[in-house]
């Protein structure tokens, strides 16, 4: 796996979200917080199948929590972003940063 | 695990379980929407959870399947970073939100593909119900027609001779069956008051059963008699209808048949009949008892092929059968040979190639369609260019890119496609149930949309889809970022300027063969129209009288005399101004014929005499028809059964057996009851008797006391108003001369003029409607594109304006560009259409496939459209102030 390979837009949102939940980033809360600072409905296919692709790639990593809710049939996973998470992270902004470059006027009105 | 009826749906659990990952990573997903679902059983209750999760439950699972669960376990890495399905579901929810938001794109792209494929679909029904669908009976692929073929005048489908039909039923092996019907003919019913004109044909008893078509209701024919002596009759599910309102009870019913005692056994399916199209009846006749001398040739023979025998070894036994009966009986069968043809081939021969050039030429247009709709992908393609661009460098893949592109091209398809197949439906529908005349098409009435037509709409969006998706996908593939950002956001690459300029020349070149194509058609049709029939159909009725029945039957004296008082009465009707009556009437589809030759010369062989149609005439027939005497007299009142005997013949009997020489006076000699000659009295004009683009034949008219032929008669009358108007008059003159003698099939001449030329008719009107919306399109497009290109070019426009360009440069040049691209469109046009000449040459009347005013005339006309094109972007081009240009990126 080339470090140097790009994050998908989701991908980075992802990222993001787990780091901005620090130490309660559960699936559910990473989740609901892309949720509300999206302002978009996120399908739990993606969501869970992205999860497992920036585990593969090295990005995140989880463990196991037992659940305070003892109905709950399995253990939580709480996630963490990688420190080769952070550098794709990095990567993915200077290059974003960059192709900005000069487009304040386009990407300001559209924001 | 949670109880039945309270936790989440088991089966939902169940199928999480297998889709999701082994381990902890998928039981904590799983356990993460069992969270979910106790929230919202909290607050919708239990029912509407189970609901939700069984549905979450359900995306969720086909996401991973569709995916695959290969990630999860560590086997292959997925380094595109989308999976093939995954990333369609994802496609088709970017596209449709892109579509979205992009309403006029999406609103002219899905109605530009809604008009091409409607049309196509609407074609191709026909065509499918018309060409491919099979006969409906059982083992149809198996039935062959069967007819003689006179090979000296090149009749290739003459009806056969009953003891040719018997000899080679009994003399063939590959046949498992053979059987005829006789031609149709007009037959008195009743049962019996009520008297109704009907086509009846005799049928030999096992005809419906080599057919291979069952009864609806009760069954078909078995015996010529039954025991009474009664003979058998199956209704058509129309006469049915119409006399006995569907009655059930019908079977078993005695009826009158032109006056004979007849047993309806049954009533067909409303399908096709072969050789029975417009028939309303089938009575028993066993027809191999005819000979090969007296009876003449009236039957229509269909064999069934024997298992495991091929057409061509069938074809090959008829003819050497047909050899041996030449030899048996010269005098009746030289020159007369057998011509098999497949029942299918037999049954559509002659619309097939019409059909498939209208299905070429909407597939042309469909071309088109797609060609507008490429562009305007284009167009978007590179204002999205930067979207791309940002989005390659974000990690998104190239094959996901032009992926994307390709489901937003195939939705707008799909979309257009499902309004297209509406239109197509509701279209043909309403031509097939409005005006089955305009269609003149065998088995139309099966047009619609069923599986096949649905398949084949499917099959063409996916195409178009793909047709037109792929320019701007390869497109979208094949552009780097670094070129897209570094250009200053001019956007336009020379790639696509190449491909838009493809693009105008496909639509121009396309359009022009339609074009040219319908203005062919049109100009044959209106050859067809002022072609002369020979008569006068403006304000003239027709109606049969059939006197098949007692007391006429046996007493023709009384025909002539009944034909004679009838006609008398009716030229007193108010509104009457000629009246007169003929066997068979021209362009009605039948007539009679047979050998003769000059009285004054030595009789030919059999095989080289000449042919003439054969009608006997009463009353004022040739005015009341308005056929012009040319020379001698017309027949009247004087030519009764006792005086000479007297024939008028028409010029073309005048140019073929008395060239340069006056026939009045002249002895004929007509092989019909005797070989007696006549003298022709007198010269009239050709009528066109089987068509209006079938050149007329020789016709002898002999006065009915003298030819007893036809126990029928069309009465002709000519009114001075409207001559429907008459109808009720003469049908009352009718039913107080005798009640049971009905007058049939009413109708104006002029009806039967405009059916001979309905076939034509509707190829030149679908032509020209396919043309016109090609033409729209074309011209649309072209104004797309050169609009595109103007603007893009402002900037340099705008430097040449400031550099001292008049506007009248500029207007020059963007008008050059756009014309330069068009006049290729043409040239290649004129070439495709020349090209595809000789499909449709068959089809045209008195023009030639390569007639060059038709070719010019769509060359001027698309040349015409694509200066208007270019007019306003140039007009605009010259406006752009150079201050403004210049600022513009």
């Amino acid at each position: 796996m080339s470090p140097k390979a790009y994050l998908g837009e989701f991908e980075q949102m992802v990222l993001l979200a787990i780091l901005q939940r620090g130490d309660g980033a559960f699936a559910l809360e990473v989740r609901g917080e892309i949720e509300n600072s999206a302002a978009r409905s996120v399908s739990r296919g993606a969501f869970y199948t992205t999860l497992d692709r920036l585990e593969r790639k090295g990005l995140v990593s989880w463990t196991e929590e037992t659940p305070a809710d003892s109905r709950r049939s399995a253990p939580l996973r709480l996630f963490a972003v990688t420190p080769a998470g952070l550098d794709a992270l990095r990567e993915s902004r200077r290059a974003v940063e960059a192709l900005s470059r000069g487009l304040d006027d386009v990407l300001g009105e559209a924001g | 695990m949670t109880e039945s009826g309270v936790g989440p749906p088991r089966w939902a659990a169940a199928l999480l379980d297998r889709a999701l990952p082994p381990g902890v990573a998928g039981g904590s997903i799983r356990a993460d929407l069992e969270d979910e679902f106790r929230g919202v059983a909290g607050i919708q209750g239990v029912g509407a959870a189970r609901r939700w999760y069984a549905w979450e439950a359900v995306k969720l699972a086909s996401h991973y399947l569709l995916r695959g669960r290969r990630g999860a376990t560590g086997g292959i890495t997925n380094t595109g970073g989308d999976g093939m399905m995954g990333g369609l579901a994802q496609h088709v929810r970017l596209a449709a939100r892109r579509l979205r938001r992009a309403p006029g794109f999406a609103l002219v792209s899905v109605l530009t593909m809604a008009l091409g494929i409607g049309a196509s679909v609407a074609i191709f029904s026909v065509v499918d119900a018309v060409l491919l669908e099979p006969l409906p009976y059982h083992g149809a692929d198996r039935l062959v027609a069967i007819w003689e073929w006179n090979v000296p005048r090149d009749r290739q489908k003459n009806v056969a001779n009953p003891g040719n039909f018997k000899d080679w039923r009994e003399r063939t092996s590959s046949f498992q069956a053979m059987s005829a019907v006789s031609l149709a003919q007009a037959v008195t019913i009743s049962d019996p008051d009520n008297p109704e004109e009907a086509w009846g044909q005799y049928a030999h008893p096992d005809y419906f059963r080599v057919l291979g078509l069952d009864a609806a209701l009760g069954r078909t024919l078995e015996v010529e008699r039954d025991a009474s002596g009664a003979r058998e009759v199956v209704l058509s599910h129309r006469l049915w209808q119409r006399r006995y309102g569907g009655d059930p009870g019908v079977v078993g019913r005695t009826v009158d048949v032109s006056g004979g005692t007849a047993v309806v056994v049954g009533v067909l399916p409303p399908s096709y009949v072969a050789f029975g199209e417009g028939t309303d009846l089938w009575i028993s006749l066993d027809v191999t008892r005819g000979d090969q001398t007296s009876s003449g040739r009236w039957l229509m023979v269909v064999g069934r092929l024997a298992e495991g025998v091929t057409f061509s070894a069938a074809r090959d036994e008829l003819r050497a059968v047909m050899a041996g009966l030449q030899d048996e009986h010269p005098d009746f069968n030289a020159g007369w040979d057998v011509n098999p043809v497949p029942l299918k081939d037999d049954v559509v021969g002659d619309v097939r190639s019409a059909l498939w050039v209208l299905l070429g030429a909407v597939g042309l247009l469909l071309v088109i369609a797609c060609a507008n709709v490429a562009n305007l992908f284009l167009v978007r393609a590179t204002e999205r260019q930067k979207e791309m661009a940002v989005r390659t460098s974000l990690g998104a893949g190239r094959a996901t890119l032009a992926g994307q592109l390709f489901v937003e091209s195939t939705m707008v398809a799909a979309l257009g496609a499902g309004i297209g197949v509406a239109l197509a439906q509701w279209g043909t529908s309403l031509m097939v149930t409005r005006m089955p005349d305009a269609f003149a098409l065998p088995r139309v009435e099966g047009a619609g949309v069923d599986a096949s037509v649905l398949a084949f709409a499917v099959g063409v969006s996916v195409l178009t889809g793909l047709l037109f998706g792929i320019v701007p996908a390869v497109q979208a593939g094949g552009t780097s970022p670094a070129a897209v950002l570094g250009a200053e956001g001019r956007g336009a690459s020379r790639g696509t300027g190449l491909v838009r300029n493809g693009l105008v020349v496909v639509e121009v070149a396309v359009s022009v063969v339609l074009v040219a194509g319908a203005l062919l058609f049109a100009r044959s049709f209106t050859a067809l129209l002022e072609v002369d029939p020979g008569l006068d159909p403006e304000r003239v009725l027709v109606g049969r009288v059939n006197l098949s029945g007692d007391p006429y039957s046996e007493d023709d004296g009384a025909r002539v005399a009944f034909f004679h008082e009838l006609q008398e009465r009716v030229a007193a009707l108010p509104g009457v101004e000629r009246v007169g009556g003929i066997s068979f009437l021209p362009l009605d589809g039948s007539a009679a014929g047979t050998s003769f030759w000059r009285g004054d010369r030595p009789e030919p062989e059999a095989s080289s005499r000449p042919v003439t149609l054969v009608f006997n005439v009463t009353g004022d027939y040739f005015g009341a028809m308005g056929v012009n005497l040319l020379r001698g007299r017309l027949l009247g009142p004087e030519d009764r059964d006792d005086a000479p005997r007297a024939v008028v013949v028409n010029q073309a009997v005048a140019d073929q057996l008395f060239p340069g020489e006056d026939p009045l006076g002249k002895p004929l000699v007509v092989n019909w009851d005797d070989l007696e000659p006549w003298e022709i009295v007198g010269v009239v004009e050709d009528v066109r008797t089987e068509g209006l683009d079938v050149a007329p034949r020789p016709a002898t008219y002999f006065p009915r006391a003298q030819l007893q032929a036809f126990s029928h008669q069309q009465l002709v009358v000519r009114a001075s108003v409207d001559p429907a108007s008459v109808a009720p008059g003469i049908r009352s003159i009718l039913g107080a001369m005798d009640p049971g003698v009905p007058l049939g099939s009413v109708r104006t001449m002029e009806t039967l003029v405009d059916r001979a030329a309905a076939r034509p008719r509707m190829t030149t009107a679908l032509m020209a409607i396919f043309a016109a919306l090609a033409t729209l399109l074309a011209s649309v497009g072209l104004y797309g594109v050169l609009s595109y290109a103007v603007s893009k070019r402002e900037r340099e426009l705008g430097v040449r304006a400031a550099l001292g360009a008049r506007a009248s440069d500029v207007v020059r040049l963007v008008v050059v560009q756009g014309t330069r691209m068009a006049a290729l469109g043409l040239v290649v046009g004129v070439a495709g259409a020349l090209a595809l000449g000789g499909v449709v040459s068959g089809l045209l009347f008195q023009v030639p496939a390569t007639d060059p005013a038709s070719l010019a005339g769509a060359a001027t006309l698309l040349l015409a459209v694509a200066l208007a094109a270019c007019a306003l972007p140039a007009w605009r081009a010259s406006r752009v102030p150079p201050a403004e240009a210049l600022r513009s990126d």
